[in-house]
Formats: structure tokens, C-alpha cells, sequence
């Protein structure tokens, strides 16, 4: 034992590591009642770290070239020991990723999580999805399937229609005058490298912010305010072993759902690895049908429900899509400044908050179901209303959050 | 002892012997960082009060390293500071030093800006892709009245019809129902007044719309005058390529730079 200490302590002396682990881990308080929404951060880290291990893995194999990417997967599929499993794990850690964002993300507008002080660690986050977007993007190009090379068309032709600029931006995007293999490498080069490598470093901005403004609750209490003799908030618990061990059941259960899934239905019917992905790009044949992978659908929906434009400024229909797209996404980062509620947690926020989530969240789900049908004109109208409904919350926000009525929030959890 | 003059050996930086009238010792002077300390060294041996002031000194870097080892709050720290004295204001010669900071901004950023240069014109089509970009042609003899041909360029399907007389009748008549009734250049929108020249790719989001020449009511539209119907998000366009009102597409299917030599195509000279 002494010999330990005293090896910690020279380490010590040059690394604080002891201090750190304290800061972090053992010592760090956080909440001591919370629900299963709190979880999914935890999860993340998980599902994060099945992607690195998956994807370094499924690197080794891959060939990034046009001539060789799709064949090179199907070897990974049928000839590499194992490959089928790196390969469903990262395509299903995909899935899970989204999946698990998402219900962070709700959480977080659920019980405020944006509020101040905690405007960085949100900031961060909408940051890290939307890298998260663009990595599950770039990466389901690199299969070079036909779904692969067609939805890339339709994003790539996105900033196209950005006026004046648009046509040489995409041609320098694609590297090509077409979505071609120069396209594929560099996105190849942007999924390995560049995006993992920014997504590390906002998780980690993330989390030392959270450990500097202190994890929220689902009653929006603020635990800071009693503390016991050892300054140990009353009502908080050390992160380890409390914490880490109350996850160890949820991320059990979450492998049983996730190899369920990677183990009996990899391609989530349809939804997680669409079917034409299996049939090698071919640029001369559009399937019959574009639908995005599940977790892009609401978004998609957003996009496509802008059917008209606004001729006497020149902006067009699909220019105009791409903005209200791209504002869907933005509008998140700016939450933390149109909430002017005095409490956090929608327990005790007033009768509008509750609707206007439920209105955001049932609108979510019904683009999301509308953005993986083909078009028609009933669906077209009810994902414009939709999308209307998606932004009213936000738009809305800073009027019902500041006078509505709202609950006391008690003292102590 | 008494008249004896009091007299100072300076050791080094900060560390000094001197001796006080009426005692017969050498005496220690210390300086750490404008913290001065000061005893007798109870010794009249010069070298081994050399020999204790050193150890003195040491002893009081150790236990200031204690002290302050022990103080982990802030303001201990700040205090710390502060005792290292500060180069005088007026010895700094802050025009200088912005000037030096101005400069040095400048040639950072231009360095920087030079090296993005080479990096991000990496990312423009390369001698290869451009030359797979260059001009194709189609002999136009082989193709019937009423039929489409497929021709890649540049990767992009374009689709090249040969109109019927009575689709190149009806045209006009679609003016009311597309979006930008002028055809422009030839009847059908080309340089020559039987065959259309349009790129295969729909103007809302690149899918390929499909060819229904057919005059007969379709699922999209009852009063169906032939055209193309991109089956991804319903846009409609008629032989000419021109957008049918209320679309998702925003323009007429897009005309390749083009040109006629007697019954061969040129795709990509105008």
C-alpha cells in the first residue's frame, strides 16, 4: 500500500491525477434521484465507443475507391471472420446513436436542461449532433450502394441551390462535376478522421462543462444549495461508484435490445440499411423511391414539404427548403435564449410548455413517419403543418414561457 | 568592539553577510522575491557563515514550498504572484510591442491563408475528372419519331427526344398548366425544332424522371399530354422538359450545352 501511494504520489506531483479522478468520479456530486431519461448520456459514451472499435476494424478492410468500395463491403460481409458483425454493429450504432440523441436531447428540453448556466453544455451538444448527422451522412455514402449514391445526390444538390455560389460549391464539394469516387474518398478521409476527431473533443468540452455547472434533475432543484459537513451536497451522490454502477443495468439491457437488433434484423426492415444499399451505385438509375435512413426522416420531411418559393426576392422552392431544413436544426442552439421560464423542469412549468411539447414531439414523429413515404398531396399538407408545428414551440417560446403560470419548485429533491 | 565599522559581503544574488556594532557575529541578509529575512548566524567564522546562510536559505525555499503546498486556495496563489515584481510600465515600450503583435498577426494569418490555398484547391476536379467531362456524340438517324434515347454525359443521363408532330402541336396548348411557358431557342426547347436536348435529372432533387410519352390519363394527372413524371417527389414536366405549376421541382429540366452537325448530336459544345 505504501509503495502505491508513493507511485501515486510521484505520479501525482507531475500529473494530477489523483485530483482529477476525485474532481470528476469519486467526488463529483450529482443528483440523487433521477428517472431513466438519464441514462441516455451514459449510452451515448457506449454506443460512441462501438463505433470507434467497429469502424477502426471495419477500416482495415475497406477499399475507399469507387471500383472497389462496394465489392470491398461485401467481402467485409462475407469473407472477413466476423465482418458481418463489425459491420451490422457500426450500421445498428448508427440507429442507436440517433436513437439515444434524440431522447438526451428531449430530456434535455423536458427538464430544461439548457437553462442557466448549462447554455455551453447544450451548445455542445446541438454541436455534436450536428457532426453526428454529418458523420451517419458521409458514412452511409462510403458503401456505395445505390441508396448510398442517390441520397448523396439529393444532400450534395442542396448546396447546389444555394443562389450564386451553389453550382461551383457542389462541384468543389464533389471534387467532381458529378457525385463520382473523388466524392467517396474525401468523404471517406472526413468520416475516419476529421468528424470522429471534432466529436471527441465537443464530447469532451461537454462533459467538463457539466462537471463545472453541475447535472440537472428532473424537479429542476438546485442540490448546490445544502450541503453537508464534507460539502457533499445533501441531495447529490459521488458519481462513482453511484452512478456508474446504477448504468451498468441499462447498458445490460441496452445490449440485449441493440445485438437483438444486429443479431436478427440488421437492416431494421428497410430502415436502418435500405434495401437498394445492397444493389452497387449506379448513376444512370434513380430508384423508384428516395427515403432517407429513419433517423434523417423528420428532417427530410421538413425539406420536401417547402414546395414554393419567394420569387420576388429569387429565392426558389428548393433553396427555400434547404433554409427551413437547416433552421430546423439551428433553431435548437438558440433554445437556451428563448426560454425565459423561472423554473427548469416542465413538473412546474405552466399548462403551455406541456403543450408545446407534446406538440413538437407529435409533430417530430409524424414528419419522421412522413419523410420515409413517397410524396403525395395529403402528405405533402400535413408535413407543412407539421412543420409548422415543429417550430411554433420554439418560435412561441419566450411569450408562453414568461407569462404562463407556473408551480413552486421545492427546496430539496 | 564599540566604533567598529558595520560592513556588507555581498555572497550573491539576493544573499548577503554584515556585521552589527555591538555584536561579534556575522549576520544573515536574505532576499526571496522581495521577502526579505534576516538573523544572526552566531558565528565570527566567515566561511562558515557562507556555509550556514546557504543552508538557512534552502531551508526557507523548502518550507515556503510547504506552506504553500498545504495552500491550495486561490488567493494564496494570486498572492504568490504578485511578489514577483513587475517590469516597470515605463520600461515597456508598448508601440513596439503592438506593432510586434500586429505584425506577426498579419503573417500568421496570410501563412495560413497561403497554405489553405493549396489544400482546399486539392478538393477542385482533377485533370482526370475534367477530362471526363469533355463532349460526346449521338448519331440521331437511329432514333424514331416518338422514341427517347439515353446518352451519358459527364455521368449525367441525357435524355434525347424525337418528338412527334402531334406532341410538337400540343405544346403550345400545355402554356397554361407549366411554370415558364416561352420555349426558348427551337420548339422544343433546342437549337433544332424535332429533337429535345434535356439533362435527365430533376430540378428539385436529382432523381431521374421517367418518360411518358403516352397521351392518356395518368395516376399524377387526368389530362395527361405525354412528358416526364419524376416518380420521387411527383414533379411533372412536359416533353419540352418544361415544369409543370406547383411542383417541387423550381425549373424546367435543364438544357445541355449542345449543337447539331447534319444528324450527329454534340453533347457539351454549344
Amino acid at each position: 500500500m505504501a509503495s502505491k501511494n508513493s507511485l501515486m504520489s510521484w505520479i501525482d506531483r507531475r500529473l494530477p491525477v489523483t485530483e482529477n479522478l476525485e474532481r470528476h468520479l469519486t467526488k463529483h456530486p450529482v443528483p440523487s434521484k433521477v428517472n431513466f431519461f438519464y441514462l441516455f448520456g451514459a449510452l451515448l459514451m457506449v454506443v460512441f465507443m462501438i463505433q470507434v472499435i467497429t469502424g477502426i476494424w471495419l477500416m482495415m478492410f475497406y477499399t475507399n475507391t469507387e471500383e472497389g468500395a462496394f465489392a470491398s463491403v461485401e467481402y467485409i460481409m462475407r469473407d472477413v471472420e466476423y465482418g458481418w458483425l463489425m459491420r451490422y454493429m457500426h450500421s445498428t450504432g448508427a440507429s442507436a446513436f440517433f436513437f439515444l440523441m434524440y431522447f438526451h436531447m428531449f430530456r434535455g428540453l423536458l427538464y430544461g436542461s439548457y437553462q442557466k448556466p448549462k447554455e455551453l453544455v447544450w451548445l455542445f451538444g446541438c454541436f455534436l449532433l450536428f457532426l453526428l448527422m454529418a458523420e451517419g451522412f458521409l458514412g452511409y455514402v462510403l458503401p456505395w450502394g445505390q441508396m448510398s449514391y442517390w441520397a448523396a445526390n439529393v444532400i450534395l444538390s442542396l448546396f447546389g441551390a444555394i443562389p450564386f455560389i451553389g453550382e461551383s460549391l457542389q462541384v468543389w464539394i464533389q471534387g467532381d462535376y458529378v457525385l463520382s469516387g473523388a466524392t467517396l474518398s474525401r468523404f471517406f478521409a472526413l468520416h475516419v478522421v476529421v468528424v470522429p476527431l471534432l466529436m471527441i473533443a465537443l464530447v469532451v468540452f461537454h462533459i467538463f462543462a457539466l462537471h463545472e455547472v453541475g447535472a440537472g434533475n428532473p424537479e429542476g432543484v438546485d442540490i448546490e444549495k445544502y450541503r453537508d459537513k464534507t460539502g457533499m451536497p445533501l441531495d447529490g451522490k459521488p458519481f462513482h461508484p453511484y452512478k456508474t454502477f446504477g448504468a451498468l443495468p441499462a447498458i445490460g439491457i441496452f445490449f440485449i435490445v441493440f445485438f437483438a437488433i444486429v443479431y436478427y434484423a440488421p437492416t431494421g426492415g428497410g430502415y436502418f440499411i435500405e434495401k437498394p444499399n445492397f444493389e452497387e451505385a449506379n448513376f444512370l438509375k434513380t430508384p423508384e423511391h428516395i427515403a432517407p435512413v429513419w433517423y434523417y426522416a423528420p428532417f427530410y420531411s421538413i425539406l420536401r414539404a417547402v414546395t414554393f418559393g419567394i420569387p420576388f426576392l429569387g429565392i426558389t422552392s428548393k433553396f427555400l427548403g434547404f433554409i427551413i431544413f437547416a433552421a430546423s436544426i439551428a433553431i435548437l442552439f438558440i433554445v437556451p435564449w428563448l426560454d425565459r421560464s423561472k423554473v427548469q423542469s416542465i413538473r412546474y412549468k405552466g399548462i403551455f410548455s406541456k403543450i408545446a411539447m407534446i406538440m413538437f414531439a407529435t409533430s417530430f414523429i409524424t414528419l419522421g413517419y412522413l419523410g420515409t413515404k413517397p410524396v403525395n398531396e395529403i402528405r405533402t399538407l400535413i408535413a407543412q403543418i407539421c412543420t409548422i408545428f415543429y417550430f411554433l414551440p420554439f418560435i412561441l417560446m419566450p411569450i408562453y414561457t414568461k407569462y404562463e403560470k407556473t408551480l413552486e419548485v421545492p427546496d430539496r429533491l | 568592539m564599540q566604533g567598529k565599522k558595520a560592513k556588507h559581503i555581498h555572497i550573491s544574488e539576493g544573499m548577503s553577510l554584515y556585521t552589527r556594532d555591538r555584536s561579534p557575529f556575522y549576520w544573515g541578509y536574505i532576499n526571496i522575491d522581495g521577502e526579505v529575512f534576516k538573523k544572526s548566524l552566531k558565528t565570527d567564522d566567515k566561511d562558515e557563515a557562507i556555509k550556514l546562510l546557504t543552508l538557512w536559505k534552502d531551508e526557507i525555499l523548502v518550507e515556503g514550498k510547504k506552506v504553500l503546498a498545504q495552500k491550495i486556495n486561490v488567493s494564496a496563489k494570486k498572492t504568490l504572484i504578485s511578489n514577483t515584481k513587475p517590469i516597470p510600465k515605463e520600461k515597456v515600450n508598448t508601440t513596439r510591442r503592438k506593432a510586434l503583435q500586429i505584425t506577426s498577426s498579419v503573417v500568421g494569418a496570410v501563412t495560413v491563408a497561403g497554405f489553405a490555398v493549396p489544400f482546399l484547391s486539392a478538393w477542385q476536379p482533377s485533370e482526370r475528372a475534367k477530362a471526363l467531362g469533355a463532349s460526346v456524340k449521338y448519331d440521331l438517324s437511329k432514333l424514331e419519331p416518338g422514341a427517347m434515347a439515353v446518352v451519358e454525359w459527364r455521368r449525367t443521363p441525357i435524355f434525347i427526344v424525337h418528338q412527334t408532330s402531334e406532341a410538337i402541336k400540343n405544346l403550345p396548348s400545355l402554356n397554361q398548366k407549366v411554370a415558364n411557358p416561352a420555349l426558348e431557342e427551337g420548339v422544343s426547347r433546342t437549337t433544332n425544332d424535332k429533337f429535345s436536348v434535356v439533362k435527365g435529372v430533376c430540378t428539385h432533387l436529382s432523381c431521374a424522371p421517367k418518360y411518358h410519352p403516352e397521351i392518356e390519363p395518368k395516376a399524377w394527372d387526368e389530362d395527361w399530354k405525354g412528358g416526364f413524371f419524376c416518380p420521387c417527389h411527383g414533379s411533372k414536366f412536359d416533353l419540352a422538359g418544361r415544369v409543370y405549376k406547383n411542383v417541387p421541382a423550381p425549373t424546367n429540366l435543364e438544357v445541355p450545352p449542345h449543337s447539331f452537325e447534319g444528324d450527329t448530336l454534340i453533347i457539351g459544345e454549344a
